[in-house]
Parts: C-alpha cells; sequence; structure tokens
C-alpha cells in the first residue's frame, strides 16, 4: 500500500469505512488519519498521517505470539487467526505502530444494541487481537473472481475504495508495473520508522 | 468533519472519529499564547465574552492565532439528542444573536471579542 500525504485532506472517510467494513466497536479504530503539527508559529503546517498496520515483512508481532495465531501470509498480509488467539497482549506490546487493538468488551454506540449492530456484531472476535487485516476476505474473494486488487474495487481494501482524493493507492508492490509499485518507486515513498528494522509494507508519499 | 449541516451530530460514531481531527471537544488557543496564560493542553478555561460566558477544555496547537481562541461548533447543538449531552463550550452562550453581528458569508453571528482563563 502506497498512501499519497500530498493528497490527504484529513476527512476521516477511510476510518469510517473501515469501521463499518469491520463492524468495530466503539473507540476501536484499524486505522485512522492522524491531526499533527508541522513546526512552531508562525511557520507552521498541519500533516494529516493516516495510521493502520504496516503489514511488516519483519513483523515484530508476530515471533513473540505464544499460541502462533499470529501470523503472516506468503503475500504479506499479516492477520491474527481468532480462534488460536488467547489474548495476550505481548503482540500489541511488540508493535512499534500501536496497531493492535484488544477489546475486551463490545458495548455498542447505544444503550440498546441496534438492528446493524446485532447484525454485523462479531462476538467471536471478543478477548482476541484485532487488527487491520488489509481486508483480506474482500481481496481474497475478488482475486477469487478473477479481479486484481488495486484496480477492481472489489478487490481492494475498503479504507483505499473509500479514499475521496485517491490517496490511498493498494496494489502488489512485488508487481513492478503495478500503480502501488510504481508510485512507490517514481515518488520515493518512504516507510514509518524505518529504524525498527520492522521493513514495512506499507509506504508514504512525503513531498 | 463533513458537517451535514448538522443532521449527523446525534451519531456517536462521528463523534467517536472527529476526536482524531484536533479541536472538536474543547477551545484551541495558540500554544505560546496558551503557555503565557498558564493554561496547560486539557486545562478546563473559562471562555468569557462581554454578555455571557462559557467553558471548555483547552486544546494548544501551533496553528492557531495568538490572539484568537477557536471553538467548533459541529457538535456544539444545545438541544439535539447525543450532542447536547457532550459539554461543549456554547458560542449561544458568549455570542449575542443580534442581525447587527450577522455577517454576509455564513449568516451567524460567530464572532465575539473573549477573554481567557484557567479555571
Amino acid at each position: 500500500m502506497v498512501i499519497d500525504l500530498r493528497r490527504c485532506v484529513g476527512c476521516q472517510t477511510c476510518t469510517i469505512a473501515c469501521k463499518q467494513e469491520h463492524a468495530l466497536p466503539p473507540g476501536t479504530q484499524w486505522r485512522f488519519v492522524a491531526d499533527c503539527e508541522v513546526g512552531e508559529y508562525p511557520d507552521v503546517r498541519r500533516v494529516f498521517l493516516p495510521m493502520q498496520c504496516m503489514h511488516c515483512a519483519e513483523p515484530p508481532c508476530v515471533p513473540v505470539c505464544p499460541t502462533g495465531a499470529s501470523r503472516r501470509r506468503p503475500d504479506g498480509i499479516v492477520w491474527v487467526e481468532y480462534d488460536a488467539c488467547v489474548g495476550c497482549g505481548y503482540c500489541a506490546v511488540a508493535c512499534p505502530y500501536h496497531a493492535r487493538h484488544l477489546v475486551h468488551d463490545a458495548p455498542g454506540y447505544f444503550d440498546a444494541p441496534t438492528p446493524s449492530e446485532r447484525a454485523t456484531g462479531r462476538p467471536g472476535r471478543h478477548g482476541v487481537m484485532t487488527k487491520c487485516t488489509f481486508c483480506k476476505e474482500r481481496v481474497d474473494a475478488g482475486r477469487g473472481a478473477g479481479l486484481t486488487p488495486g484496480v477492481d474495487a472489489e478487490a481492494t481494501p475498503v479504507c483505499a475504495v473509500a479514499c475521496i482524493a485517491g490517496a490511498i493507492v493498494f496494489g502488489d508492490l512485488d508487481d513492478e508495473t503495478g500503480r502501488a509499485a510504481r508510485l512507490a518507486r517514481e515518488q520515493r515513498a518512504v516507510p514509518l520508522m524505518p529504524e525498527c528494522g520492522t521493513r514495512p509494507s506499507v509506504y508514504y508519499i512525503a513531498e | 468533519m463533513q458537517y451535514s449541516w448538522g443532521s449527523n451530530v446525534s451519531l456517536p460514531i462521528l463523534a467517536d472519529v472527529a476526536r482524531n481531527v484536533r479541536g472538536h471537544f474543547g477551545v484551541m488557543l495558540n500554544r505560546g499564547a496558551a503557555r503565557g496564560l498558564g493554561i496547560d493542553d486539557g486545562d478546563l478555561v473559562e471562555i468569557a465574552s462581554p454578555t455571557g460566558r462559557t467553558e471548555g477544555r483547552a486544546i494548544l496547537r501551533e496553528g492557531i492565532r495568538p490572539d484568537v481562541a477557536v471553538v467548533l461548533q459541529q457538535f456544539g447543538h444545545w438541544a439535539t439528542p447525543f450532542a447536547r449531552d457532550l459539554g461543549m463550550p456554547s458560542l449561544n452562550q458568549v455570542a449575542s444573536m443580534d442581525l447587527a453581528l450577522t455577517d454576509a458569508t455564513g449568516s451567524g453571528a460567530d464572532l465575539v471579542p473573549v477573554a481567557i482563563r484557567r479555571m
């Protein structure tokens, strides 16, 4: 994934799209757009920084998992096998990007669950570690139907589809002719906190 | 946040996500100016105008003029369910509802001279 910070306006549409797609409870956000400032008044700039799981090639969250629930697929997606997770939280501590969210209890947004919350709630995700999945079910279903992630919306994570500015570009970074890989190369995209040695799969275009 | 003419401020998910955007639930002050007034991030401050007063939490930012206090009113509804319980500093309490003060662009009396102090 390549995120073009020059295009992000901080609208949080990706945040809402993700919360809706994955029925995330109040207070839980697998991704969000941070509202940052660089500099001091009067020489100051506002920067919007979308944050999420970086789907690292060397994910520190995987080796610390005592049950093997924290995994990385060959295609690079880092995910949690909920049935094997005991919710110990080691992986959340290991992640330098604060991208993991342990939900013990999932109250709804109102006093009583709404019809849509009842329909979309995921009790199997309580007490286990949750995180951005790069919408792997959606990507897999799309790929299974012969679609290309990053090209066809039905095979692309909802944050990238929902972005009003086209700031989030998803695709196979190993496909050198693909849009994501080309953009990363041509615009000199950089990962966040490379000094952590995690080799993220999410790149940012800053200037 | 997208405002939609107030029709979405009773949705708790909107307020939840709006917390990512600095400034929605308090009064934004220039960091250096606030320091001069002895105000820290998160302090409860009083906002007083010639005609009234309100209060809210201080949100310190660099990108605010030192002589201006900014109070976003997206969630500042006083009657709309959910939004009315958010405890927002209310512009209605400090700005007079007077046609003479109404501007030509936003049609709102949304500017008023105020004094700020830590409570």
